[in-house]
C-alpha cells in the first residue's frame, strides 16, 4: 500500500546547521495494516507520516503509495490522491476557526468532487454521530473541548472514505476513556479494513496494532509483531 | 435667458420679476459660476422692467442712467473678436473687455494646476497602499499559513490556495473600494459648496453617468493594486510545502 525505499529528509536550520530526521528508512505498509510508530521527542515520527502523506518532499528515495511514485504526479494529481486515498489527522489542533463542526468535517469534500453538498452534510452528521459529536454539529472549534477536538478531525479525516489513515498522536493530551473511545473508532475503522499508520507517545497503545515501528534519531530500529 | 440653475416656479415658462412676466425661451449649459444663477435680457426689456415696477414691484427697480455694469457682446460665427475688441479699447479707456476664452481660461489654468497636485498627492498614495496592503496581506497569510497547510493536506491544489488568497484580497479591495468611493461621494456632495468657496473655483457636480464610470474604475484600480500587491506573498504561501507550513 505505501513503500518507502531508501528515504531520507533533510531540513537546513541555517546556512550552516541541518538536522536529518528522517534517514534512509525502507518500509512497507501492507494493505490492512495497523502499524503503530513509536518513539522520542525529535525521532522523525512525524517527518515520516508526513512522507508517508506527499506532505513533504523527501532528499533522497523513493515513496510509492499503491505502486505509484507521488513525486513524479503532478500537483493535481498528487492533491487528488491525498483528497481520496489518505485521511490526516493532526496532532496540532487543526479545525478552520471560522467553521461550525459540521462544515469543519465537510471541507474535505471541496476538493473530492464525488460527493454531492447534500450528500456530504448527511455523511458528516453521521461521521459525527460515530465520534460521539452528534449533538455538537453546529458548534465552533474553540467550544469543543480538546478531545471532541480530537475526535472531530477523525471524524475529518474520514469524510472521503479513505483507504489509508494516518493520524499524528490522536489520543495525546486527553484523559483515558477519552483516549479508550478514539482507539476504539480505530480499531473499528481497521477491522473494517482500513490502512492505518499511528504515531504515539504511548506503549500502552501497542496491543491495538498489527505491527509497532520503532524510530530513533531517523531510523528504524526495531519492531514488533501482534 | 436664464442660467443653468434659473427655472420657472410655475413650471409654465415664465418668470415674474418686478411686476413683469418674463419668458424663460432657455438654460445655458452649467458652468459652475455665479453665470448659472443669472437671468439674461437685453437692455430694452431691462428699462421696461424698471418703469413696470414703479407701479407693480414692493420697490421699485433702477437702472441709474449711464450706469451699466456689464456687457455682453455676441458676435457672428467667423467674426474677427480682436477687431470688435480694439475699438472698444480705444473709445472707452475704462472698460475692460474679457473674451469668452480668457475667462474660461484663467478658470482651466488654475484647475490644472490643482489637478497636478491632486495627482502627485494620489500617485504617493497610491504607492504607500499598495505597500501597506502587502505588508498586511503578508502578516496575515502568514498567520493562517498553518491553516492553508491543513487546507492542502486534504487535497487541495497549489491553485486553489492562490486563488483563495487572490479571491480574499480581490473582495476586500472591491468593499474597501466602494466604501470609500461612496463615503468619498457623499463627503463631496455635502460640502462641495466650502471647497467651491474655499478654492475659489467654479465647481460642478459630475453627472450621475461619470460618477458612475469613476466608481467602476476605482473598484477596478484598486482590484488591480490589491492583486499585484499580494501575488508575491500569496504565491509563496501556495507553493509552501503543506509540512513547512505546519512547523511554521
Amino acid at each position: 500500500m505505501i513503500s518507502f525505499q531508501n528515504v531520507s529528509r533533510t531540513y537546513n536550520l541555517d546556512e550552516e546547521s541541518k538536522i536529518t530526521p528522517v534517514k534512509n528508512i525502507n518500509l512497507t505498509v501492507n494493505r490492512g495494516e495497523f502499524i503503530l510508530l513509536i518513539g522520542r521527542s525529535g525521532s522523525g515520527k512525524t517527518s515520516l507520516l508526513n512522507l508517508a502523506a506527499g506532505l513533504v518532499k523527501p532528499s533522497s528515495g523513493t515513496i510509492l503509495i499503491k505502486n505509484n511514485d507521488i513525486w513524479r504526479l503532478t500537483d493535481k494529481q498528487l492533491s487528488s490522491l491525498r483528497a481520496g486515498t489518505i485521511g490526516f489527522v493532526f496532532q496540532f489542533p487543526s479545525l478552520i476557526p471560522s467553521l461550525n463542526v459540521l462544515e469543519n468535517i465537510s471541507l474535505p469534500v471541496a476538493f473530492n468532487f464525488r460527493m454531492k453538498k447534500g450528500s456530504a452534510y448527511r455523511r458528516a452528521s453521521d461521521l459525527l454521530r460515530k465520534v460521539g459529536l452528534g449533538e455538537r454539529m453546529g458548534v465552533y472549534p474553540k467550544q469543543l473541548s480538546a478531545g471532541e477536538q480530537k475526535r472531530a478531525v477523525l471524524a475529518r479525516a474520514l469524510m472521503n472514505d479513505p483507504e489509508i489513515l494516518l493520524a499524528d498522536e490522536p489520543t495525546s493530551d486527553l484523559d483515558e476513556r477519552t483516549e479508550q473511545e478514539i482507539m476504539s473508532i480505530l480499531r473499528e475503522l481497521h477491522s473494517g479494513g482500513m490502512t492505518i499508520l499511528m504515531v504515539t507517545h504511548s506503549t500502552g497503545l501497542i496491543p491495538h496494532a498489527s505491527r509497532t515501528l520503532k524510530l530513533e534519531g531517523g531510523n528504524l530500529v526495531g519492531f514488533t509483531s501482534a | 435667458m436664464g442660467g443653468a440653475y434659473i427655472f420657472s416656479p410655475d413650471d409654465d415658462g415664465t418668470i415674474k420679476l418686478y411686476g413683469s412676466v418674463l419668458q424663460l425661451v432657455g438654460n445655458l449649459e452649467p458652468t459652475g459660476t455665479g453665470m448659472d444663477q443669472t437671468i439674461f435680457f437685453t437692455v430694452d426689456t431691462a428699462q421696461a422692467i424698471a418703469r413696470t415696477s414703479l407701479t407693480e414691484a414692493v420697490s421699485p427697480l433702477e437702472i441709474p442712467q449711464g450706469e451699466i455694469s456689464s456687457i455682453l457682446v455676441k458676435v457672428k460665427p467667423g467674426t474677427d473678436v480682436h477687431a470688435v475688441l480694439a475699438p472698444i479699447y480705444l473709445d472707452f479707456p475704462d472698460v475692460v473687455p474679457i473674451t469668452s476664452p480668457q475667462l474660461f481660461g484663467t478658470f482651466r489654468e488654475q484647475m490644472l494646476g490643482l489637478l497636478a497636485g491632486i495627482m502627485v498627492v494620489m500617485s504617493l498614495a497610491w504607492i504607500l497602499s499598495a505597500v501597506l496592503i502587502a505588508l498586511v496581506f503578508s502578516m496575515s497569510a502568514n498567520e493562517r499559513q498553518r491553516q492553508m497547510a491543513v487546507l492542502r493536506a486534504l487535497g487541495a491544489t497549489r491553485w486553489y490556495v492562490l486563488k483563495s488568497l487572490l479571491a480574499e484580497g480581490s473582495l476586500l479591495a472591491i468593499a474597501g473600494a466602494a466604501l470609500g468611493s461612496l463615503t468619498g461621494a457623499i463627503g463631496i456632495y455635502i460640502y462641495k459648496t466650502y471647497f467651491s468657496g474655499h478654492i475659489q473655483l467654479p465647481f460642478l457636480f459630475p453627472s450621475v453617468a461619470s460618477l458612475l464610470f469613476i466608481f467602476a474604475l476605482g473598484l477596478v484600480i484598486s482590484s488591480i493594486t490589491v492583486v499585484l500587491a499580494i501575488i508575491f506573498p500569496a504565491l509563496r504561501i501556495s507553493r509552501m510545502e503543506p509540512a513547512m507550513g505546519m512547523r511554521e
